[in-house]
């Protein structure tokens, strides 16, 4: 047999010394694989788990942190019963929706539950089950306000159980708001410099009577490039980073102002006065010295920032950061109120985030187990408690009594909220609004050409 | 003793390797080019029609690819150009004879790189927010405008400062561990011919190092062109397209637009465009050392 080494001189009883270490090493190794032969073999033999684990995605946050809550009790209780034991695997926000997708795309049963979101769902669809077989009667049950069922559903059918609503509010600085309506000198200001900056005196209204050119006077007056004796530096402090989740703040302006995303035939309504005057009211607020130029790369965190650190009097904000705003140890606790979005037409942006069926899960029965114990009332119960926000009539309107935000919320959600679409292109549209209205708000374009370019982008975008 | 094998148990010796390469490399690169034919989402990527080169053709003709391929390439040049010099200036600084507590400030100049992108992102975003940022607040008491280095104006500056700051570490650790392997006895010689500090360093220390200055200099535009993390925390590529790079536009077609198609087609694009001056580069270098 030709040998697979090259023949060389050697010395034999350092060769009879390295063979005896090989044949040492060769008998550990031959011991050790041995032993690894017995633990799996017995491992094998062991009985099968009883229980069924449940693997779903969160996103980390104040969600998670009241989910957690939920499934400690689900194990510590109902789950034992049904067989079931959760876990929640938390990824991150930033880049959150890639990473799921991701694993949508390898059609993965690695989770058996997914995160999901209005404005997502639409286009996980593929890499879902509906659930309306799981959660029947889940509208009827009354646990839930319906908008927020409808807004995880496609087409009749039920992709998600709501778990959290997010629409805005206005927050504004109650001490502030309360003085410029009372105090005589700052009424003399605010009518000086709406006369000056924006052509037209103008009296202090109540904030839930608000219009957007109130919005824009109150901005200056509160500014102090306006008004060198404001108590902020700043009047508001405006999200307007090319961000998708600005661009459902900004929503609110449009839909305030009697526009939307299509018309009544479904076609695409970008190109219209009401898109130019909701970018311009932004534009003008940046540009008039209302809000800071750096306003274009300010997300929630900047925004809170500024007002926590009262150098914004009031900010369009997601209804999660009343928490941040006027928890206690937040520098302006006990000043922060809550208004409608100004406009005409008192509109507020709202979603639903929750949780959908992998369609390649292995565990649908046992996951499927887990969002019938979702959609109770006591799931729900202990989710609003442990700080979630879930959309239900009653908790909201129990904890309206001690949490100002709740109570607003169930009022915005029945009484003004909307929801743009729940098609597979919202993200995509967002996109295209984003990046357009921040240029507008930049002062790289114009929002005329603002409106053409989103209304021709996303009719390219419907047609594919 | 032993000898070493020439037998068919090399092969098997570098498979796990080339699996790998296989696994992570190869296929993901011809995986693109299918999906770049195709008018495919990510979630569904086994319902994708064939459109053929239509993605290349929409993405050649899509006026946003060449302002990201140009404010890259713009990005590229002048950070790279300024880490070049700034690290080579520290470098040469550093490799005087008699410098107290060089290796202290050695490791302390190293921090910056061994902060992922991203996260340094977010920690300029905190320090230059001009609410609660410290970086803001001290530069607008010294009389700089602190609180405006995230506004339109001064953004790209900002940007492109930041880069330095956590790069110039890396050219500057390439380069001063060059300069450790030319020979004293060189300058010493050239000292005793009466060459200046001037001559000494155009004549004998750039071309001595060159091989490492064009290396660094590869490795810095290749990543510099690509740059994505700390830009897409800082602005998302805003306001408008101000600052969005070519991985931004890929990252946004793909997972915002949702079209994996065409983002792939982009890549494609972007690896051809990338790949000739690259070789040319490289084959320079390969000629210089084989001389």
């Amino acid at each position: 047999m030709r040998s697979t080494f090259r023949q060389v001189p050697f010395n034999t009883l350092a060769f009879e010394k390295e063979l005896k270490t090989v044949k040492t090493t060769h008998k550990s190794l031959l011991m050790l694989l041995t032993l690894v032969l017995v633990a799996s073999l017995t491992a094998v033999a062991a009985p099968a788990r009883a229980v069924t684990e449940v693997k779903m995605i969160y996103w980390t946050g104040p969600e998670s942190l009241a989910m957690a809550n939920v499934i400690d009790s689900y194990n510590a209780g109902p789950g034992k019963t049904d067989g079931v034991q959760v876990q929640m695997v938390l990824f991150g926000r930033e880049g959150f929706w890639e990473r799921q997708e991701t694993l949508m795309a390898a059609k993965s049963s690695d989770v058996d539950v997914f995160y999901t979101a209005s404005y997502y769902v639409g286009r996980q669809q593929a890499a879902l089950d509906e659930i309306t077989s799981v959660v029947p009667k889940i509208k009827e049950s009354g646990v839930f306000i319906p908008n927020a069922v409808d807004s995880l559903a496609i087409g009749g059918k039920l992709y998600g159980v709501p778990l959290d609503v997010s629409l805005h509010f206005m927050y504004y600085r109650t001490d502030l708001i309360d003085k410029l309506l009372t105090d005589a000198a700052w009424q003399a200001k605010y009518k000086e410099i709406s006369k000056a900056k924006l052509g037209m005196e103008m009296s202090p209204k109540p904030i839930d009577q608000w219009s957007w050119d109130d919005f824009k006077a109150a901005s200056l007056f509160f500014s102090k490039a306006n008004n060198p004796d404001s108590p902020t530096e700043y009047g508001t402090a405006l999200q307007a980073k090319n961000l998708i989740y600005n661009v459902m703040i900004w929503g609110n302006v449009l839909y305030s102002l009697g526009g939307s995303w299509f018309d009544k035939d479904g076609k695409p309504n970008f190109d219209t006065k009401e898109f130019r005057d909701a970018a311009n009211v932004y534009a003008d607020v940046i540009k008039l010295g209302g809000s800071p130029a750096a306003s274009t790369t300010y997300e929630y965190g900047e925004a809170n920032q500024a007002f926590m650190s009262s150098q914004a009097a009031f900010m369009l904000q997601w209804n999660a950061a009343y928490n941040e705003l006027n928890g206690a140890s937040s520098p302006v606790t006990g000043k922060v109120g809550i208004a409608p979005i100004p406009g005409p037409k008192k509109v507020s942006y709202s979603h639903a985030l929750g949780v959908a069926l992998n369609k390649n899960s292995k565990n649908k029965d046992a996951a499927g187990k887990w969002l019938s114990y979702l959609a109770t009332q006591p799931a729900i119960d202990i989710y609003a408690k442990a700080g979630g926000l879930p959309p239900s009539s009653s908790v909201l309107t129990s904890m309206g009594k001690t949490r100002a935000d709740f109570a607003q919320t169930a009022v915005f959600l029945e009484k003004y909220g909307y929801t743009p679409s729940t098609g597979p292109d919202v993200f995509a549209i967002l996109d295209i609004l984003a990046k357009n209205l921040s240029g507008v708000w930049a002062g790289q374009k114009d929002a005329a050409s603002a409106a053409t370019d989103s209304q021709t982008s996303v009719l390219a975008l419907i047609k594919k | 003793m032993i000898a070493y094998s020439r037998g068919p148990a090399r092969y098997f010796q570098i498979l796990p390797l080339v699996l790998l390469i296989l696994l992570l490399t190869i296929f993901p690169t011809f995986f693109a080019y299918l999906i770049s034919t195709y008018q495919v989402r990510l979630s569904a990527l086994d319902e994708g029609t064939f459109v053929g080169l239509s993605n290349f053709a929409k993405t050649l003709s899509d006026r946003e690819f060449y302002e990201a391929l140009w404010f890259s390439l713009r990005f590229a040049v002048v950070t790279t150009g300024l880490e070049m010099l700034v690290g080579f200036g520290i470098a040469l600084w550093f490799n005087r004879k008699a410098l107290p507590g060089k290796r202290i400030m050695i490791s302390l100049m190293l921090l910056p790189i061994m902060v992922s992108p991203a996260l340094l992102g977010i920690m300029f975003r905190l320090m230059l927010n001009s609410f609660v940022g410290p970086v803001a607040y001290y530069l607008k008491q010294a009389g700089f405008p602190g609180d405006k280095l995230l506004t339109p104006n001064y953004l790209v500056f900002t940007l492109i400062l930041i880069d330095i700051a956590q790069w110039t570490p890396f050219v500057f650790l390439i380069l001063y561990s060059a300069l450790q392997t030319v020979p004293k006895e060189l300058y010493e010689a050239a000292s005793v011919d009466g060459a200046t500090s001037l001559q000494k360093l155009r004549s004998l220390t750039i071309p001595l190092i060159m091989p490492f200055i064009l290396i660094t200099l590869v490795i810095r535009v290749i990543d510099s062109f690509k740059i994505f993390d700390m830009i897409h925390v800082l602005t998302g590529g805003g306001p408008g397209t101000l600052t969005t790079t070519i991985s931004i536009y890929i990252y946004k077609m793909a997972f915002n637009a949702g079209d994996i198609g065409r983002a792939s087609a982009a890549s494609l694009i972007l690896l051809l465009v990338l790949s000739i001056p690259l070789g040319l580069i490289l084959t320079r270098i390969m000629r210089q050392e084989a001389r």
